[in-house]
């Protein structure tokens, strides 16, 4: 199989390539149930739903579930088990909508070594046993931005293997050594591609980007805005109708707050970490009950501040993709280009 | 720190809170929340008088009905109860006057509003029991037991860990 | 005639305009047209705004949108300093406030339970016809909606594909509109002359349709809806009766409930919240129409004030005077639920 042209697979041969799959990983396709899109288990049977869109949460659960055990112990046992032995089999996540393999490199980051070196081996296992499959967007949903903050409808980061769906067939390129493998190994229900169906692709992929309106954000700009109006009223302003929920950072594919508990009943107990936000009461909140982001509007400016300022300057990157779920479910129509927009005249 | 609120056993698991759901001799756990001065001292006169009831009990005493904030039975139904009872004084009868009168009708919001969400009626129950009332505790407990017995070991609202 | 929509967007802005002029208030909340189709989103404007351009009334409107219930947004104004013993050094703002009968409703709790001063308010009650429930509408549609437009009692929606359609308003109202019993307000400081709908049974009929299913029906039903929550909190900081200064769901001291995803800690958490609405739930549906998975709070908070209303001759209505159910007792009240050994041994 060559790997620069790429190659296709019928859509009627899905199933059977991710049965074959499913054989030695656990494989998760996109599905609507009740209107809300989900990457849910395949099971024989199944055909992944290509046009369900983006999911209503974002894959980065995979990688960083909203609850996750790091150990477990009772009463006797001193020594701490890893429980997420799960985590062990690999996975292949099908159709990930590539704003949402993006924001798995901007998880690495936090959770992979590129931090300073440090490792966290939840995290990093169940990194290196996933194959991301991303798929390309033909339709941009309205809510999408991805182009504005240097994303694409058609992009490759976090990606193993890009496919574009080319109504009747899929063209896929393998893009890392793991995504060539997938490919190499499900050579017999693929075709090699002709060079027509690249083009085909580039052309699907140009007019996406073309549909998509231009969210004004530069990035120099807003975080020099930001950093010299921290204290600007504006916030303020801004902040009127928020309400304080954390919808916009759950939902969110780059947030990536945790905190840690324990939880122990009858002498045995578990040692979890949950998804924190920056928008709840207690999540800067000291021992003391001093809390220096006491009100909304510190708490908010911090969601922005964080995305587009602070991870400008320590990673050079903006912690935003662009995929427009906060936008789309903020309950009070808190929207992140608006405050992109406020931030942007110089 | 992080403490755990309302912890159903007291002992270590491998003495006798444990419950082996082992379907014919499956023994029910139920927390019961009996105010200091009527209920727990009815519970203290049936032992008194060597009444027998159900082993099946673990008692709490609180000053008063009106301390059982709902949120107590709901931890309880979490950490494994099969059954919450909760008794305090008469009406009428109240050692702070009327605090079991406002405790009536915290009670009637939440066992209706719990029937409502599907956990059975049996499960969480609330009764009245004096100080002088050792066979009527004895009955009360009798008659919990059976009608948590009916309905079986608690699946609904128990949190694993 | 001129369409209702404008029409009463009209008269509330003329309403505004003259609370300003007169000098009666500094703030006005009410909604703006919000950047999505289907939101209109809480608006604020000031004083000083208006004096800079008057022409930000003009910003304002009324549709079948506004789903929040603005009296959520009051709360601050009336806040404790955080030491509570300095004394407050601003008088309280004066606030005009557009409110439905729900909204009123919940500013008529809250003044009750003096977390709201009803003098330093200017209610101008909107007489309701009733706010849309979004996924009603977006069921009927195939495609992502890019626009809306609404006029009298139909709602034209455009669809991405380029598809448009025409929706009739009344069959994607929401459910507490369509069984709300008090659409009028009532003891506000003016009335926008607008026609409200005819008032509905209180949602009886469905709730006893409910009751017929089975303990175990009512608990899968329950499980369903609650296995959907991400643990956002927005339906908590959606309601204007959720005002706690630290909600039990954040006490870290004596943790009631867990943080994580555990199913029972949701249930815990919404069972709990909705019995903390006893007798001060309005059934607004601000909560249920926050909630970005969808789930069915309706259902409940249905229930606990109906159960209120069934055991304590309560409803959350205008009247200043009456006490709140859970915060009184009458020797009167039922000791039906209580068991009765001697009776249960007949
Ligand atoms: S609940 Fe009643 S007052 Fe509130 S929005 Fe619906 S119809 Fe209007
Ligand atoms: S619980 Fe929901 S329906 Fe009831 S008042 Fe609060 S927001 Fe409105
Ligand atoms: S708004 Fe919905 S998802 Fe969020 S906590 Fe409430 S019920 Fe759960």
């Amino acid at each position: 199989m060559s790997d620069t042209v790429g190659c296709t697979i019928e859509k009627k041969l899905l199933p059977t390539l991710l049965l074959n799959e499913s054989k030695h990983s656990r494989v998760f396709i996109p599905k609507q149930s009740d209107g809300v899109t989900e990457y849910a288990v395949f099971g024989k049977g199944d055909t992944p739903d290509l046009e369900a869109g983006q999911s209503r949460l974002s894959p980065k659960s995979f990688f960083f579930p909203q609850t996750e055990t790091l150990y477990a112990f009772d009463y006797d046992t001193i020594e701490p088990s890893a429980s997420e032995e799960a985590a062990e089999a690999p996975v292949v996540l099908f159709a990930v909508r590539p704003c949402d393999s993006a924001s798995f490199e901007l998880l690495d980051q936090v959770f992979g070594p590129e931090n300073h070196g440090y490792h966290d081996p939840y995290y990093e296992k169940k990194r290196d046993n996933t194959i991301v499959v991303t798929l390309a967007c033909n339709k941009p949903g309205s809510t999408c931005f991805c182009t504005s903050v240097g994303g694409d409808p058609a992009g490759t980061r976090g990606a193993d293997v890009l496919a574009f769906d080319l109504e009747d067939r899929l063209y896929l390129e393998g893009l890392t050594t793991k995504g060539k493998e997938f490919l190499a190994r499900n050579g017999e229900v693929l075709k090699e591609a002709a060079e027509t169906d690249r083009e085909v692709a580039n052309t699907l992929a140009s007019s996406a980007r073309e549909s998509m309106p231009a969210v004004e954000y530069d990035r120099a700009t807003v975080k020099k805005n930001l950093d010299d109006q921290f204290d600007n009223p504006i916030w303020e302003k801004i902040t009127n109708t928020c309400i304080g929920c954390g919808a916009c950072t759950y939902l969110c594919p780059t947030c990536h707050c945790f905190d840690i508990c324990d939880e122990e009943r009858h002498y045995k107990g578990r040692r979890i970490r949950t998804w924190d936000s920056c928008q709840y009461a207690q999540f800067t909140k000291h021992a003391s009950g001093h809390n220096p982001r006491p009100t909304k509007t510190e708490r908010l400016r911090q969601r922005f501040m964080h995305k587009f300022s602070y991870t400008v300057e320590s990673v050079d990157e903006v912690y935003c993709v662009g995929c427009g779920r906060c936008v789309r479910y903020c309950p009070v129509n808190l929207d992140i280009r608006e405050v992109l927009r406020e931030f942007s005249s110089t | 720190m992080g403490n755990q609120v309302g912890d159903v056993a007291t002992t270590k698991p491998d003495s006798t809170a444990e419950t082996t759901i082992a379907a014919d001799d499956w023994q029910p756990s139920i927390v019961a929340f009996l105010c200091n001065w009527c209920s727990y001292a009815g519970a203290d006169l049936a032992g008194v008088s060597r009444l027998q009831y159900g082993p099946n009990v673990r008692i709490i005493r609180v000053p008063c009905s009106a301390r059982v904030d709902p949120q107590f039975i709901l931890k309880a139904l979490q950490n494994g109860a099969d059954g919450v009872l909760v008794s305090g004084c008469h009406p009428g009868d109240c050692h702070y006057i009327h605090g079991n009168l406002v405790a009536r009708r915290k009670f009637a919001v939440i066992k209706k509003f719990l029937e409502h969400i599907g956990i059975e009626s049996e499960r969480v129950q609330f009764s009245w029991v004096s100080a002088s009332e050792g066979s009527r505790f004895a009955a009360l407990m009798n008659s919990v037991i059976d009608g948590v017995k009916r309905v079986g070991p608690s699946r609904k609202l128990v949190k694993e860990l | 005639m001129e369409d209702r929509v404008e029409q009463t967007s009209q008269a509330i802005r003329n309403e505004a305009r003259r609370l300003f002029e007169a000098d009666e208030i500094d703030v006005f909340i009410g909604f703006e047209s919000g950047s999505l189709p289907l939101s209109s989103r809480p608006a604020f404007l000031t004083a000083e705004e208006i004096a800079q351009d008057p022409s930000k009334i003009d910003t304002l409107v009324w549709d079948s949108f506004c789903t929040s219930n603005l009296a959520t947004y009051l709360l601050r104004y009336y806040a404790n300093e955080p030491n509570r013993r300095k004394k407050r050094e601003k008088p309280y703002p004066r606030v005009g406030i557009a409110v439905k009968g729900c909204d009123c409703r919940s500013v008529y709790t809250l003044a009750k339970e003096r977390q709201v001063q009803r003098d330093s308010l200017r209610l101008v009650g909107v007489p309701c016809a009733g706010m849309v429930d979004v996924r009603k509408i977006q069921e009927q549609c195939a495609d992502e909606i890019v626009a809306c437009e609404e006029v009298d009692d139909s709602i034209s929606i455009t669809l991405r594909n380029g598809e448009s359609t025409k929706i009739d308003r009344e069959k994607a109202l929401r459910r507490s509109c369509l069984e709300c019993r008090f659409p009028k307000p009532e003891n506000t400081d003016s009335i926008i002359d607008t026609p409200a709908r005819k008032p509905g049974d209180g949602g009886r009929a469905t709730l006893e349709a409910f009751e017929q299913k089975s303990s175990d029906e009512k608990w899968q039903y329950f499980s369903d809806e609650l296995t959907k929550c991400i643990r956002c909190n927005a339906c908590r900081q959606a309601c204007p009766t959720c005002w706690c200064k630290e909600c039990f769901a954040e006490h870290t001291d004596l943790k009631w409930i867990g943080v994580g995803s555990d199913l029972t800690d949701a249930m815990v958490f919404q069972i709990t919240r909705i019995y903390h609405q006893a007798g001060r739930c309005v059934e607004c549906d601000a909560c249920y129409s926050a909630c970005p998975m969808g789930v069915d709070l309706r259902t409940y908070t249905n229930r606990i004030a109906q159960d209120v209303h069934e055991l304590f001759d309560y409803l959350p209505d205008f009247n200043p005077e009456t006490s709140p159910p859970l915060a009184t007792f009458s020797e009167a009240d039922s000791n039906d639920f209580i068991t009765d050994p001697e009776q249960a041994h007949e």
